[in-house]
């Protein structure tokens, strides 16, 4: 069964495809002159229309390099601290929310906190795109607006869904990005720095 | 059957200022029955206040710093721009971002480098934020209110897009093929607008008001010269005491501007 790879199949009916003689030159080129590009013709393949159309199939075979590498930043050092960091994350904000089950505040709280305090280097990832620096953003800023308080189940349920999505999905779109924050502020967190709220709050209502 | 008329700074603190403000237009919005959004507001909201935000946020990405911003809009702070942040909110700004950086963005210097240096971080968390506040703004302009109304057909209300890492508003006036498309509605009333031109002549003297009764005056006396996108832009509070139902009150935290046009004009204009 054939399987969508960009290995070509090796065919025991081709024949060598350098023919022979193909090395020697068949023009003189000068200096600085463009060399004229060569044609590779398979022997005792007459039919030119046959070999288009075998190009065009193994180019439709072939993974473009976007659907190799979906992201600039796929497996780069940003890419794997990031998902090393959102598994502690995870993991972090899986033991809060048992520990709320279990009425063990004080551990849920410890637990955030070292949520709290992994989000700026997490921070220095953003270099996989502004929908992940959006997000890291809006819990860095969820975080300060609770001003120490420890964010209640649904807070914390947000939080870990976040945290989840950006692992599934950490070069997700800006616009997915902003979909998250409604979510966030549907619990009551704030997903934007308070200073800068409150300095843009301090405009004067102008024409 | 009660009635809001929404203004353009209601819908701003509503779309715009989270937090208090933005509660506060909220919660004033949902207290009536039918709230009703002129598109002349989602006209000077996009020219006015959403405007000041992109310029913020180009700062942000054109710089690339957070110190070469807050030097910029210290600039503002003095300057004859449209807008203008006070100094004082501009040194609680810089205070504040200062106070509330990372304890441990200085190891994270050594390891990362530039990216997490304060002024990188603290430039990137901002403009994210403003690029969000933006985009969720604009997205949630015709949501907000039970019905939009008074559609402006010369107005081509034009989405706003991600350029280049700018956010650009593409155009923010009028595009009219003749001349404003209030222009005839306006001219058929010139009783209304002598009201209106009265109660303007009777408040302190402001530049706003000053024009705003130039294109009233000019309106009623002279009916064939067509009406521009700066006129209609000049008329602002005046447009929403005139167009305003009867039955509707206007809403809007200006209303030291906008009470005596509207009760000229027999109509009430309440704030928050």
């Amino acid at each position: 069964m054939a399987t969508l790879t960009n290995i070509i199949e090796f065919s025991r009916s081709y024949e060598p495809r350098t023919p022979v003689g193909a090395d020697a030159p068949t023009a003189t080129v000068e200096a600085g002159e463009r060399k004229p590009p060569e044609t590779v013709t398979l022997a005792g393949d007459g039919d030119g229309a046959r070999l288009t159309e075998r190009n065009q199939e193994l180019q439709s075979l072939r993974l473009t390099q976007k659907e190799l590498y979906p992201a600039q930043q796929a497996f780069s050092t940003e890419h794997v601290t990031a998902l090393r960091l959102l598994g502690e994350g995870i993991v972090e904000s899986k033991r809060a929310l048992d520990a709320i089950a279990s009425r063990d505040v004080l551990i849920a709280d410890l637990e955030m906190q070292k949520l709290q305090m992994l989000l700026p280097e997490l921070f220095c990832c953003r270099a996989l795109g502004d929908g992940f620096g959006t997000l890291v953003n809006s819990l860095m800023s969820a975080f300060e607006g609770l001003a120490g308080e420890t964010p209640n189940t649904d807070q914390m349920r947000m939080m870990s869904r976040v945290l989840r999505l950006l692992s599934d999905k950490p070069f997700l779109s800006t616009s997915e990005a902003d979909e998250q924050l409604d979510a966030l502020e549907s619990v009551g967190l704030n997903p934007y720095p308070a200073e800068l709220m409150d300095f843009l709050s301090s405009e004067q209502s102008v024409r | 059957m009660s009635k809001a008329y929404v203004e353009t700074t209601v819908l701003a603190d509503a779309l715009l200022k989270p937090g208090a403000r933005a509660e506060a237009a909220k919660s004033a919005i949902r207290r009536y029955d039918e709230s009703l959004l002129p598109v002349y507001s989602i006209k000077e909201f996009k020219a006015g206040p959403l405007s000041h935000y992109v310029w913020f946020h180009g700062k942000l990405v054109t710089t690339g710093s957070w110190e070469q911003t807050l030097a910029q809009l210290r600039k503002t702070a003095m300057s004859p721009f449209r807008f203008r942040w006070v100094s004082t909110a501009i040194e609680a700004l810089e205070a504040a971002a200062h106070k509330n950086r990372s304890k441990t963005l200085e190891d994270l210097v050594t390891k990362y480098g530039a990216t997490a240096t304060e002024d990188a971080v603290l430039c990137d968390r901002y403009r994210l934020s403003l690029r969000s506040l933006v985009m969720r703004a604009w997205k949630r302009r015709r949501s907000l209110t039970s019905a939009v109304v008074d559609e402006l057909s010369c107005y081509p209300e034009n989405d706003v897009v991600e350029k280049r890492r700018l956010i650009d508003l593409g155009d923010v006036e009028c595009c009219p093929k003749d001349e404003c498309c209030l222009a005839a509605e306006l001219r058929g009333h010139p009783a209304t607008l002598r009201l209106m031109l009265n109660a303007i002549a009777a408040q302190p003297a402001k530049e706003e008001n000053t024009k705003r009764a130039q294109v009233l005056r000019d309106i009623i006396r002279l009916p064939n010269q067509k009406l521009t996108p700066k006129q209609c832009r000049y008329l602002g509070d005046a447009v929403f005491a005139y167009f305003c139902p009867a039955d509707a009150v206007i809403l809007s935290t200006n209303v030291s501007d906008l009470r005596p046009l509207a009760e000229a004009v027999g109509k009430k204009a309440i704030a928050p």
